[in-house]
């Protein structure tokens, strides 16, 4: 009998194509609109974690007992697994960075240049100088631009690097970066890992910051990296090094979720009004089904059927059409720079770009569904409950 | 088959209340062919309104087809309708999202017949009332001789034992009317059902056998009936 039932409801809608095809195109509209919103703030999410993790963690940081051994082996992979883009061995140590009578404290990092290049930030923020080049006969430095300022630097310059144990090494000068994150360009230098490799001691820690394509889940991510572990090294994911972020993308979600509710409503309330239209427009039809034996439940579930049948396919239509949009936008990406260029989630680029995600290109057409039926409750039974008699009595 | 006892009707609130019907108490057999007639707002739709279950009385009760149905619920009374009784209004009131074929079908379809059944009742049906040529026509399509046409077919296609007929032939010109008339014996005396069919056109009424007069909502005489 339901498919009797579906089949009479594509025909009302099919016999009343104009007012189907404006209802189909106003929750369309919603639902392509929603979608690409909704793209717009996974990409959001994408560039603040890609921002954020390339300055230094990475999708997972593995943190290791043994620094020396973990990277040097981490860094003597030359083939990467699939899905994984970079992994970035570092090694760091505590120094003072001495010019003269100034001095300032940092945390000397080791890298591989050549990596770094692939996925960090620093080098991308170099703003004096150049960043590292391949390694040489002395100890070349990448410092932030606070540091610089403080020690009255510049690239070609030189300084020395005093170590826990009061010993100093000589060291040039080859850049400035400027993250925009005081913790980095005033806590934060970069040397070649043979560099800090070489002036080591028990305080010297290390870890590789491994970077997945974008879009990669942190458990696909980990699962990924785990064969690759030894004794002593483990994973630490972005979400437990950078909470903040972590607790900033969840609120991007909750205020997305909550603007899709409040559209959903309002595109609730037009449903309601189309379908109570139509169920006056139509009191005479039904008036005759209930006639003819049809009971108030299965006039419900035709009114229902209809309904359901134009949000699943405003639905559908909507999601092609924000499918379409979000292409086109993931095409060249958004520049949100002129509102990002002060914030320290956006250190590379302030460039989004929009990203379907299954959950949110599922959520407006499910939210519309719904709506749709609850708001199509009340005429529906509006509809059923009227007696067929004084149906048949009003005018035509 | 129909058993009216002290029926009364009544509309509106107790300040504009209006009785169509007082106390009718009828017996109407089976098997045939009753008109039931008189003025206008005489209590003729009331009555058949209530026969087909269509409206529940105010006091009384109603027995048609072994049911009393002044007793069962909404429910109840679609299926009754559904399955005993065949309506064939003044206005046609056809589907207008159907075509006159699949006008035809539905009460088949409501009542579960099968895919080869309603197909073939609803070609047989065509035929006998020389519709096949409009089958697949939409009833804004189609003349109202033709739209009543369709709407008996409709209003039999499942076999009902009770054919309800609210002034079939008022919207209709002379030739259309007794063409639409000549139908309903035929199909009368085809499909052996009962008719109940209200009309007020006195060339009719002078023609029938079995007849029920109204006026004011009450029962003045009958004719033909035990």
């Amino acid at each position: 009998m339901i498919a009797f039932w579906s089949r009479m409801a594509l025909q009302g809608i099919s016999r009343r194509r104009s007012r189907s095809w404006i209802t189909i195109g106003a929750i369309g509209m919603a639902v392509a609109a929603l979608t690409f919103l909704s793209a717009i703030m996974v990409g959001v999410n994408d560039a603040m974690i890609v921002n954020s993790i390339s300055v230094h963690t990475g999708q997972l940081l593995v943190r290791s007992d043994k620094p020396l051994e973990t990277t040097a082996r981490w860094a003597e992979m030359s083939e990467f697994p699939r899905g994984m883009k970079a992994a970035l061995p570092r090694l760091s140590a505590p120094v003072m960075l001495v010019v003269d009578s100034k001095a300032s404290p940092v945390q000397l990092t080791g890298v591989v240049p050549e990596r770094e290049r692939i996925v960090s930030a620093v080098p991308a923020r170099v703003v004096e100088g150049a960043y590292l080049a391949a390694p040489s006969a002395g100890a070349e430095i990448l410092i932030g631009a606070k540091t610089a300022s403080t020690l009255s630097v510049k690239p070609g310059d030189a300084l020395n690097i005093r170590l826990p144990d009061g010993t100093t090494r000589p060291a040039k000068v080859v850049g400035v970066f400027r993250t925009g994150i005081d913790r980095f360009d005033e806590g934060m230098a970069y040397a070649h890992l043979g560099t800090v490799r070489d002036i080591a001691t028990a305080s010297t820690t290390g870890d590789v910051a491994v970077f997945f394509e974008t879009g990669t889940p942190d458990e696909e991510a980990a699962d990924i990296v785990k064969p690759l572990l030894r004794e002593g090294e483990r994973i630490a994911p972005w979400k437990a090094l950078l909470p903040e972020l972590d607790q900033l993308t969840q609120l991007n979600v909750v205020s997305m979720t909550i603007v899709i509710l409040l559209v959903v409503i309002m595109v609730a309330a037009g449903i309601s009004n189309t379908v109570l239209v139509s169920v006056m427009d139509r009191h005479r039809e039904f008036g005759i089904l209930k006639a003819m034996g049809v009971t108030p439940s299965e006039l419900m579930t035709l009114i229902l059927l209809e309904t359901a049948m134009i949000c699943a396919g405003a639905g559908l239509l909507g999601s092609i059409v924000g499918a379409l949009i979000t292409c086109a936008g993931a095409r060249t990406g958004i520049d949100l720079g002129r509102f990002t260029s002060e914030n320290p989630h956006f250190v590379m680029s302030g460039v989004v770009y929009p990203r379907l995600t299954w959950q949110m290109t599922a959520a407006p057409i499910i939210a519309v569904l719904v709506a749709g039926m609850i708001a199509a409750l009340w005429p529906a039974r509006l509809a059923s409950k009227r007696k067929t008699a004084d149906i048949m009595r009003m005018p035509t | 088959m129909i058993s009216l006892e002290n029926v009364s009707k009544s509309y509106g609130n107790r300040q504009t209340e209006v009785m169509a019907l007082k106390s009718v108490t009828l017996d109407l057999p089976a098997g045939e062919m009753i008109l039931l007639t008189g003025p206008s707002g005489s209590g003729k739709t009331t009555l058949l309104n209530l026969i087909g279950g269509l409206e529940s009385p105010a006091s009384g009760h109603i027995r048609v087809c072994g049911i009393d149905i002044d007793k069962v619920g909404e429910k109840q009374l679609s299926r009754f309708r559904r399955r005993n009784v065949g309506f064939v209004f003044q206005s046609y009131n056809l589907l207008n999202d159907l075509t006159a074929r699949d006008n035809i079908r539905l009460p088949l379809v409501l009542n579960g017949a099968s895919e080869a059944e309603c197909g073939n009742r609803s070609e047989e049906l065509l035929e006998r009332l020389g519709m096949t040529r409009r089958a697949d026509a939409y009833p804004v399509e189609l003349s109202g001789g033709e739209q009543q046409r369709v709407a008996i077919a409709r209003s039999v296609a499942h076999r009902p034992q009770l054919l309800l007929a609210d002034e079939p032939t008022a919207n209709l010109d002379s030739a259309n009317a007794a063409s639409v008339l000549e139908l309903l014996r035929e199909i009368y005396r085809a499909e052996n059902v009962t008719v109940l069919l209200a009309t007020h056109d006195p060339l009719l009424v002078e023609s029938a056998k079995r007849k029920v007069f109204l006026k004011d909502g009450s029962v003045m005489k009958t004719e033909g009936l035990v």
